[in-house]
């Protein structure tokens, strides 16, 4: 083995702090390192190339770099030691500018000193790293769009117009979603219908989107570029290739129900067609609303069908297909406005909600509103949104613009009207929506700002009172209306929760569908290769329903269209000479990577490499790649190598997304803490098992602190419990032999939690000094006793 | 024109419902279904959170204060779609003008009642005619041993 390491001054970032020869002649004396270079820049042009020309000359097989975070100049130092032919995993980085130079500038021989450990740890890991080579995965082009309101037309027709296969599933016999309900859309007023009929054909006439309406999700398994999909088509007992839509077997039908495409204001029959502008334009027959088809009540309507479309034999059936990628796009669900029991729905026959409205507006354009409108109509905002009362907290975004164009449509088809707009705030953020509002001012609609606080019927039924304080005059009004519209808010729809609990998806504290990254990944999701858009996600309006469903596309094609993807080797392999086949680590993958024969396999497309296995295996048989048992145990002597009598270390077990970032970005501040500690990149804390903690203190550490991604932001589902069961076990043995068991500690982080980080790090230094180094004879054992515990447990 | 928390007192900073109180959002939701509100002008329990909320609420502490005239009927607990208690906000300033000796005559009275005879109103004239022609015996209008055994206090 020859191992190089390089040092780097970085233009005196880290020279002027740490004595970067002592670290040098440091590295020479180190075992199986045979050339050591010192330079101003290593992530110059010039430093790159005496990496490449030092692995060339002397032959290495593993390169360390001591310089800035791996976060800056990991993947340049990579590139170079791949140019020269070796693994880019064969290369550490030792972070001596943002977790040594800059943090300890104060105290520059306590920084050599860390720096020298620092290097002493790369060079202990880089010893023992694996010629990893870099993991693709094929992909192909096949894409399951759930959902087929106008976020999952949009991105069905960007995908298909891409090239890719898909399948669009909507569980109703149309598709077109909430949009078709639509009079007008706001600012701009277009006729909703009109502007979506177009996209809506233009979905079965696109060779490469297969529809599958009136369909329901069964069941999905697998993973990224491999997601097998069972769907369950129900009969709709009318052939869709031969109807002709020509109304007659509707026209014959005794059967009357409410339309729920009028919000229930009209009825249908039991067969029907779904939508005036129904995709596909065929007829349904409602099975539960008709007469009966086993046996056979009625059958008028096969008599007047002369294609011969009707079909009463059709049955459920199942369909399999296997996608790469899913994009999720199950909109909401409407506020119940009968559970805000004092607004009288249900109850006031003069009471509706902004749905229903809408419908009475696009039927009013024909003649007939569907029931009368009247002249004093009251809107009230915020039905079933910002209110703890009804468990949602959250604003619907759409509702104040919703309003402010039923208000103005309504007084300008008949000025005579007295329209009120009761609202909480005027939430008018969106192009051209405050311009729109000044339009409803203009045309006369009244706005109070007020929530109403009750509505009461008369005993006719007919007038409808309110009571509201108008908050801006502070006078209490109490008046009559003969209409009143509550704008309903929106909800999580109960087909996202379904498709939430088959993908397992995160949901935020609203309910609706997690993105990755509130930022960053807005149409991520934590599961590879699955993405969220339109109101699955959060209430939105259709603009930017659409923008996220093309992004949605678009972050799906990025994954596929290179026909493979990269995984990273960090992920979890078996020793499988010490597995004898228990299966306990099965249960605690919370990936479902793990798959038990005779002895244990990892799936590598599944792996999410967060390390949680390894600690539940009674036998260690399971490893990490990048991140070994023996990788980690060796980085952990040499991070003790350097303690003097009488000192107290903590080391400090960092996750790479947040914890490890927040030390960096401590450095980078220059805010000083204990030079005392050692930090650990890790992928995730719960990679860090009982042993591993155990052998640390029987090595010589005084405290051991993990830090992790909260909970929330995690990349690892159920790390954090994975991290309070080892942290617990590991306390227990401890408390045991009389050590005090707040010597190990563990803390959730986010990455703004800098001084919080800082402090808690700082505070167990401070316990450990004042409490004062374990005694030698105490430290002995310790692991002995978990394998003790662990035989235990297995018997 | 008012200078933000130029009137704050202490009692007033560390009132019960005040943590609750920023959380307001002042839609008038409680004013609207408030029956004291309903007619009286100025009892306002949306002002009064605000007031509070901002430290400028040493008006309200005091005899005159609008505050006595809240019917504790907590339709606005009940209402509020923020979580905030207007009703908590006003007992504790309540507390605070009795401890500085301020309330209106009608809650000095029952305060005297309470300590003279252990009950909060007296038996009127007409209450005891009415209890007699339903058939009711006297009403006791001795509560002291009554509150004793439930306070432990003479």
């Amino acid at each position: 083995m020859r191992v190089g390491v390089y040092v780097c001054h970085c233009g005196g970032n880290i020279s002027e702090t740490v004595d970067v020869h002592e670290v040098a002649s440091f590295a020479e004396g180190q075992p199986d390192v045979v050339f050591v270079q010192d330079y101003s820049h290593m992530c110059s042009e010039t430093g790159q190339k005496m990496i490449l020309d030092g692995i060339r000359d002397n032959r290495l097989d593993k390169v360390v770099v001591a310089a800035c975070s791996p976060q800056f100049h990991e993947k340049t130092f990579m590139a170079a030691v791949e140019n020269a032919g070796l693994s880019p995993y064969v290369l550490e980085i030792a972070n001596i500018r943002e977790q040594c130079a800059w943090p300890h500038f104060d105290s520059p021989d306590a920084a050599t000193d860390k720096a020298k450990d620092l290097v002493g740890m790369a060079i202990a890991k880089a010893r023992l790293d694996e010629s990893l080579a870099k993991r693709t995965m094929p992909i192909g082009k096949r894409v399951l769009v759930v959902g087929g309101g106008i976020a999952g037309i949009q991105a069905s027709l960007d995908l298909g117009d891409a090239g890719f296969k898909v399948y669009l599933v909507e569980k109703e016999p149309t598709i077109g979603g909430k949009m078709t309900k639509l009079s007008r859309t706001f600012p701009t007023e277009d006729c909703a219908a009109c502007i979506l009929s177009p996209k809506m054909a233009d979905v079965p006439s696109n060779p490469n989107i297969e529809l599958l309406t009136y369909t329901e999700i069964e069941d999905i398994k697998g993973y990224l570029g491999n997601y097998e999909v069972t769907v369950v088509r129900k009969p709709t007992y009318v052939d869709q290739g031969k109807c002709t839509a020509c109304n007659r077997c509707s026209e014959v039908c005794p059967v009357k129900v409410p339309d729920m495409l009028e919000e229930g204001l009209a009825s249908r029959k039991a067969i029907y067609l779904a939508s005036p502008i129904a995709v596909p334009h065929a007829y349904v027959l409602d099975s539960q609303a008709c007469l009966g088809l086993f046996p056979l009540a009625c059958e008028r309507c096969l008599e007047v069908c002369e294609p011969g479309a009707i079909d009463y034999d059709q049955k459920p059936q199942t369909l399999t297909f296997t996608v790469d990628t899913i994009i999720v796009a199950t909109g909401y669900d409407i506020f119940d406005a009968r559970e805000k029991k004092v607004y009288g729905m249900g109850r006031l026959k003069n009471v509706i909600t902004a749905l229903d409205l809408e419908r009475m507006i696009v039927h009013a354009a024909e003649g007939n509103p569907l029931r009368p409108m009247g002249k004093r109509i009251a809107f009230i905002q915020c039905v079933g949104s910002r209110d703890e009362q009804v468990g949602n907290e959250h604003c619907s975004r759409v509702c104040c613009m919703y309003a402010t164009k039923l208000s103005q449509l309504l007084k300008r088809s008949d000025p005579k009207r007295d329209v009120y707009v009761f609202y909480t705030d005027l939430r008018a953020y969106g192009k051209g929506f405050e311009e729109y509002y000044k339009r409803a001012q203009r045309t006369g609609v009244k706005f109070v700002r007020g929530r109403v606080a009750e509505v009461n019927g008369d005993s006719s039924g007919d007038k409808v009172t309110l009571k509201v304080e108008d908050t801006l005059t502070r006078r209490i009004i109490e008046s009559e209306f003969d209409l009143v519209v509550l704008s309903v808010g929106l909800r999580p729809s109960r087909g996202s929760k379904e498709i939430a609990g088959i993908l397992k998806l995160g949901e935020g504290a609203d309910g609706f569908l997690q993105e990755a990254h509130p930022k960053f990944r807005p149409v991520d999701t934590l599961t590879d290769g699955v993405f969220i858009c339109g109101c699955a996600q959060g209430p939105k309006d259709i603009p930017d329903t659409v923008a996220q469903a093309s992004a949605a596309s678009s972050r799906a094609i990025r994954l596929m269209n290179r026909g493979r993807y990269d995984i990273a080797p960090v992920i979890a392999f078996v020793h499988e000479h010490l597995c004898d086949g228990c299966g306990i680590c099965v249960d605690h993958c919370p990936a479902g990577a793990l798959v038990l024969s005779q002895t244990v396999s990892v799936n590598e497309a599944v792996c999410s490499g967060c390390g949680s296995c390894i600690a539940s295996c009674p036998t260690g048989a399971l490893d990490m790649h990048c991140y070994t048992n023996d990788q980690l145990l060796e980085q952990i002597r040499a991070s003790l190598a350097g303690k003097r009598e009488g000192e107290a270390r903590v080391l400090v077990f960092a996750d790479d997304q947040t914890t490890y970032r927040l030390a960096d970005n401590f450095g980078t501040g220059k805010l000083s803490y204990s030079p005392d500690v050692r930090i650990f990149r890790v992928p995730s804390g719960s990679r860090i098992t009982p042993r591993l903690m155990l052998q640390a203190f029987e090595l010589g550490a005084d405290g051991v602190f993990i830090g992790e991604s909260e909970e929330k932001s995690s990349p690892f589902a159920h790390s954090v419990a994975a991290i309070k069961q080892n942290v617990a076990a590991v306390r227990a043995i401890l408390e045991e032999r009389n050590i005090d068991p707040d010597r190990v500690r563990f803390s959730e982080f986010v990455t703004v939690m800098l001084t919080a980080f800082v402090n808690q790090m700082n505070s167990l230094v401070e316990f450990v000094r004042a409490a004062g180094p374990i005694p030698d004879g105490e430290r002995e054992m310790l692991t002995a006793r978990l394998t003790e515990q662990r035989q235990q447990e297995a018997v | 024109m008012y200078t933000v928390g130029s009137s704050t007192s202490e009692d007033i900073d560390s009132i019960g419902g005040r943590e609750l109180a920023r959380l307001c959002y002042s839609c008038g939701i409680c004013v609207g279904g408030c029956p004291a509100a309903r007619f009286s002008d100025d009892f306002n329990p949306r002002r009064i959170v605000l007031e509070i909320c901002l430290g400028i609420g040493r008006r309200l502490v005091g005899g005159g204060s609008p505050i006595w005239k809240c019917t504790t009927c907590y339709t606005c607990h009940e209402r509020c779609p923020a979580g905030v208690k207007p009703l908590d906000v006003v007992m504790a300033l309540r507390n605070i003008s009795f401890r500085e000796g301020a309330c209106p005559e009608s809650v000095s009275v029952i305060r005297k009642n309470v300590l003279d005879d252990g009950v909060a109103g007296t038996v009127t004239r007409r209450a005891a005619e009415i209890r007699q022609k339903m058939g009711l015996p006297p009403a006791e209008s001795d509560g002291r041993g009554e509150l004793e055994a439930l306070t432990g206090h003479e």
